[in-house]
């Protein structure tokens, strides 16, 4: 019974590692391409004025590539451990506290940022049905908003994985 | 009970979470977010979380930081630090400690292109401590001047530093970046002299190295030119008012990637592997400005810091001695937690306070940046001090700590002099 539980258990904790893995890291190629396409937006933005009349639309434009590609990030900065936090105190408590306390901050940190990805979809969707435009280009950018709530499901994705790899730790 | 109570109750339990190890942002984030919930009603909390989010994250003015972040990973990945080594080394290195004299000019030069302290440690570490330890160099002199070196990143422009200042406090990134140029040349002098000072007294700390021709000398010059022209247009550019900070940050990219292409330096990988450090580090830092935000909203509503201004402004003290105080409190709480983390909780707090008592916001902030860049090197977390104890990790802490603080009494020293003569600050605008 134990090692039926082990063998179906095991793969699908693998399976939401891996899809979270995957998903952050298709996130991350999109918030990569954005940021080159910053780059150059703002680059050829700046060449095209000496010479004839901006793209009028730059600062919008590049203001919604960097929110697509910071939101994108934040699940593999995540998944990296890239945000920054202080060791300093928790490193002195004995290790069973030590874990108690981090999957105690993961299943906040992972409630709080789904609830923001739920935030940002009703946010979206109140821009949509009030029919709000931007106030360059006049177009409506909802669709943009809900990107940014995917970003953060990207980020709850992380920290559930987070979650069971220290579950799955303890269970070892 | 009194809002201000709630504002304080929010910093304890802020400061718990990020002892527990929330990182920074989620606790600004969390903490922010209960505080509005408690202070307003729910819709008006849930309203402003995610327009504030759409806001921050869709700032033009906040996209200069992945483009200054970007500027420095593409050089870095690239090795084109390499050269700037070499050309520090030989007009330096037959000099007593030259080598670590080198690497603090190296540091320097790098940090031009580079806004952050900890890629200017990695970058220079990397070259100068097989070198240094070649040269049969003193451990901590060798790790410290690597440790110090580093810090001048965020003092250089650009700068992410003076950048998160400038968003937070509302001042002109150009203008921060501008009066920051004099005191950062002044303290690349003090670190060198720190140098050949330790070296004079103590000889077998840093032996001198060979003699080269002048010829030489100056040929290992035209290596660092793209660096230099880089800088020249890129901070030239800005302080002449060609581009904005977030076009000058593009075009310092951009320059880069053409530099590294001409060069024969950059591949589809390291190009790559630069993108994917960008984004990390840029949502890291944007992370920790929208928690701050959203952290400085609660208490702003709660009206604490211009109670703790008002009550502040009222002591029967000195302004000076409450100056001291607040750069005092920068200095534990740079060392105990990561720097920047710190600057961004505290300076809701403490920037309304010391413009209160008058004092010019621009040397203050100029001010704050050097504090917290000295944090970077005090114990016991100081970044960069771990930074290259990932680099040589048989050396013990306590030695890197050791090296780094022959440096922190020349930062005492420097930030003295920056009290008593504001002048060197605001001397460029």
């Amino acid at each position: 019974m134990e090692s039926d539980k082990q063998v179906d258990i095991k793969p699908t904790n693998g399976m939401i590692e891996m899809i979270s893995l995957q998903f952050n890291k298709a996130l991350l190629v999109l918030a990569g391409l954005c940021i080159t396409l910053m780059m150059f937006l703002i680059v050829g933005n700046a060449i095209v004025r000496v010479f004839a009349k901006p793209f009028s639309g730059t600062v919008e434009v590049v203001g919604w590539l960097a929110a697509i590609a910071i939101s994108f990030s934040l699940g593999y900065t995540q998944l990296q451990k890239g945000h920054v936090s202080i060791d300093l105190l928790i490193q002195k408590f004995h290790p069973v506290i030590q874990k108690g306390v981090q999957l105690i901050i993961y299943a906040a940190s992972l409630l709080f940022f789904a609830m923001v990805g739920w935030q940002m979809i009703v946010y979206a969707t109140s821009l949509m049905n009030a029919g709000t435009v931007s106030s360059t280009l006049r177009i409506a950018f909802y669709p943009l908003v809900y990107l940014v709530a995917i970003g953060f499901i990207g980020i709850t994705f992380a920290l559930l994985t987070d979650l069971i790899k220290l579950l799955k730790v303890g269970g070892e | 009970m009194e809002p201000a109570w709630i504002a304080v109750i929010g910093i304890i339990g802020l400061f718990v979470l990020m002892f527990l190890r929330m990182p920074i942002s989620f606790a600004m984030f969390i903490i922010g977010f209960l505080g509005l919930l408690i202070m307003s009603s729910p819709v008006a909390t849930f309203n402003l979380l995610s327009s504030e989010i759409w806001t921050s994250f869709s700032s033009y003015t906040l996209s200069v930081i992945p483009m200054y972040i970007l500027m420095g990973e593409i050089v870095f990945r690239t090795g084109v630090t390499v050269k700037l080594f070499d050309a520090a080394y030989k007009w330096v290195g037959q000099f007593k400690g030259g080598m670590a004299s080198t690497t603090i000019l190296a540091s320097a030069g790098f940090a031009s292109i580079c806004g952050s302290n900890t890629a200017t440690a990695a970058a220079m570490g990397t070259m100068a401590l097989p070198e240094l330890k070649k040269y049969k160099y003193n451990e901590a002199l060798s790790t410290g001047s690597v440790a110090t070196g580093g810090t001048l990143g965020i003092i250089i422009p650009p700068s992410t530093v003076l950048i998160v200042i400038a968003i937070q406090t509302e001042q002109s990134i150009r203008n921060l970046f501008t009066a920051s140029l004099i005191p950062a040349i002044f303290l690349t002098v003090l670190l060198f002299l720190t140098v050949v000072f330790l070296c004079q007294k103590n000889p077998d700390y840093g032996p001198a190295g060979p003699k080269f021709p002048l010829k030489e000398k100056l040929v290992s010059l035209l290596g660092i030119i793209p660096i230099v022209l880089l800088f020249i247009f890129v901070i030239g550019g800005l302080y002449l008012g060609w581009f904005t900070p977030t076009e000058s940050g593009a075009f310092g990219a951009f320059g880069a990637i053409i530099i590294t292409l001409a060069m024969r330096q950059l591949t589809w990988d390291k190009f790559k592997t630069a993108i994917v450090s960008t984004l990390k580090s840029a949502t890291m830092v944007m992370a920790l400005i929208v928690g701050a935000t959203i952290f400085g909203r609660f208490l702003t509503i709660t009206r604490l810091p211009f109670e703790v201004a008002e009550w502040v402004n009222n002591l029967p003290v000195p302004t000076m001695v409450i100056l001291i105080c607040i750069l005092l409190i920068y200095v534990i709480g740079g060392s105990i937690m990561d720097a920047l983390g710190f600057l961004i909780i505290s300076i809701p707090i403490f920037f309304p306070t010391v413009v209160a008592l008058g004092y010019d916001p621009i040397w203050f902030s100029v001010l704050l940046c050097v504090v917290t860049s000295m944090g970077a090197i005090t114990p016991p977390v100081g970044v960069n001090a771990f930074v290259v104890q990932g680099l040589s990790p048989k050396t013990p802490i306590t030695t890197i700590f050791k090296g780094a603080g022959y440096f922190l009494v020349t930062y005492v020293i420097f930030i003295v002099i920056l009290i008593l003569f504001p002048q060197i600050v605001l001397i460029a605008l």
